[in-house]
């Protein structure tokens, strides 16, 4: 990507609340923002470390619950929130991965899946805490007024991408790379495999916690649905159509597809038929999704 | 000695792969290891290097019982290895396929203190490696991802290197190449473990060797006496004594 792109993108980010005003716009880019989050969270896991969690929504949901649980008993600074949320995925990821990261290809997918369905019905099945099918409600929000969400939400997307792109490009980055191109032979190279996965699963986790905890603040609310299934086959549609393994296919993804999503309301119901074959066409067309289209035409390197 | 394998055993389903194998590997040797096709020499290498469980026998190296362990803590005890069909991580560059071993042991043993960049050089050197280190993998010869993988397996700082028909699928030429990067390794203080059903290839390169098939030793010593040992050349009759490279 031309060393300008970014610059342009920040400056576009910077600048629009200033110039324009459609509090719809900038909720529809909160949401993109959460998911791209959470999209990138998966990317580091499926795209890099190569282990296809079918539960990423646990980490999400876990943090989502857990912020909102003590958001409502105790006061404490949203920053504070965010970072217990984060903390609480990576416990899960831990719960999750000890076991299941032994396992390859399939079975991990159908093993994690497995997991997040159990924490749904968990969720479910402890109202007092969880409050059941509303969830957890009212919880307050820690930034105030759209525009700054919006800001925050940009500020926790870009930091996010950057570290994750310069984890990658480390050592340590480029081991967890490894496991994904030949996990046997990373065994070789002296690496111990089902350590890195478990640190690599910590921090997709962590990410995802990130974004379930804002999304809990942002929206108020932490309900059944951020654990549910349906948000994971989202979180892998995203992906998929930006272009797995590249980050800024995660981001572009989650951007299209909501944007996509949120102004197509106009045609009803018809706008599931149209986000699907976007997604079935990017699918059986361009396998590399959108990073993967723009590179073959020559537009990234 | 540094390797030690006593009474190795391994069945699977019903069929004995490896049958009470037992062997010596000293210091600084290159120690070769035939038979015939399905003789079951990579099964020995496999469990050599913790990649399958043996169901019986015991592994030593340097006198530590490494029977068990799994492959990358072997590989940190200072036993690396190749595979059969080179193999290596396809979508990184040369550089990275270094890296990604390196950065476990860092100027370990023999090259203490060695920083990273002179320890790329070193090793690219030792397997005279020509291309620039930002090549990708899926795009090198069979020449040179065989290069890549001895690279890839120096990069861990072994004492003992395990190489698993090096000269598999290369021309003459190359075979040549290769011979003369396992002796200069060898003069590097690298013991060499050397699978190969090519016997040429062996009687050049081997201080001693070691026969089995149908996964049973049937003999050991210095290579002249080996090429004249009758059960070896019964064993080897359905494929030609001195094979094809």
């Amino acid at each position: 990507m031309a060393f300008w792109a970014p610059l342009f993108s920040m400056a576009v980010i910077g600048i629009l609340p200033l110039v324009y005003d459609d509090p719809y716009l900038f909720h529809v880019i909160v949401i993109a923002n959460t998911l791209a989050l959470l999209a990138v969270s998966f990317d580091v896991i499926a795209g890099f470390v190569g282990q296809l969690n079918l539960g990423q929504s646990i980490f999400y949901g876990a943090a989502a619950y857990t912020v909102g649980f003590i958001t409502m008993r105790y006061q404490i600074p949203g920053l504070l929130g965010l970072l217990f949320g984060g903390i609480a995925a990576v416990i899960m990821s831990l719960i999750v991965g000890i076991p299941c990261l032994r396992l390859k290809g399939p079975y991990y997918a159908i093993a994690t899946l497995a997991f997040s369905q159990v924490l749904f019905t968990l969720a479910m099945g402890f109202p007092k805490i969880t409050g059941s099918e509303e969830g957890i409600t009212t919880i307050p929000p820690f930034i105030d007024g759209i525009v700054g969400n919006y800001y925050f939400s940009f500020f926790l997307l870009i930091s996010c991408v950057f570290l994750v792109k310069y984890m990658l490009r480390t050592d340590f980055g480029k081991r967890l790379i490894s496991i994904r191109e030949d996990e046997t032979l990373s065994d070789f190279s002296g690496i111990n495999v089902s350590r890195y996965k478990i640190i690599g699963s910590g921090i997709s986790a962590f990410i995802a916690g990130i974004a379930g905890s804002y999304s809990c603040y942002y929206l108020s609310t932490a309900s059944p649905d951020s654990l549910s299934i349906g948000l994971t086959f989202s979180v892998v549609a995203v992906v998929v159509f930006g272009g797995i393994g590249t980050i800024y296919g995660a981001v572009t993804g989650a951007f299209v597809l909501t944007f996509l999503t949120e102004y197509l309301y106009f045609i009803q119901e018809y706008r599931l038929l149209v986000y699907s074959g976007v997604i079935m066409l990017i699918v059986l067309y361009f396998p590399g999704g959108i990073m993967g289209l723009l590179k073959e035409k020559g537009v990234l390197k | 000695m540094t390797l030690q394998v006593k009474h190795l055993s391994k069945k699977f389903k019903g069929l004995q792969a490896v049958s009470d194998l037992s062997f010596d590997l000293h210091e600084g040797e290159i120690l070769g290891f035939m038979g015939p096709n399905g003789a079951g020499k990579t099964t020995v290498i496999n469990l050599v290097t913790g990649l399958i469980k043996s169901d019986a026998g015991e592994v030593t190296w340097k006198g530590n019982d490494i029977t068990g362990l799994r492959p990358h803590q072997i590989v940190h005890a200072g036993v690396s290895r190749t595979f059969q069909q080179a193999r290596v991580f396809q979508n990184m560059t040369i550089r990275d396929n270094l890296i990604v071993a390196l950065a476990n042991r860092p100027g370990s043993g023999r090259f203490e203190g060695e920083s990273r960049e002179d320890a790329l050089g070193r090793i690219l050197d030792s397997v005279e490696m020509r291309l620039p280190d930002t090549a990708l993998a899926k795009d090198l010869t069979q020449d040179n991802l065989r290069r890549l993988e001895i690279a890839r397996a120096l990069s861990s700082y072994p004492d003992l290197l395990i190489l698993d028909e090096p000269v598999s699928g290369l021309t003459p030429e190359e075979c040549d190449s290769i011979i003369g990067i396992i002796q200069r390794l060898n003069n590097m203080g690298i013991s060499l473990f050397i699978v190969e059903h090519v016997m040429r290839m062996l009687m050049r390169v081997s201080h001693r060797l070691l026969v089995i098939s149908g996964g049973i030793k049937l003999c050991e010593g210095f290579p002249e006496d080996i090429c004249n040992n009758p059960a070896v050349i019964e064993s080897y009759l359905g494929d030609g004594l001195y094979g094809s490279a």
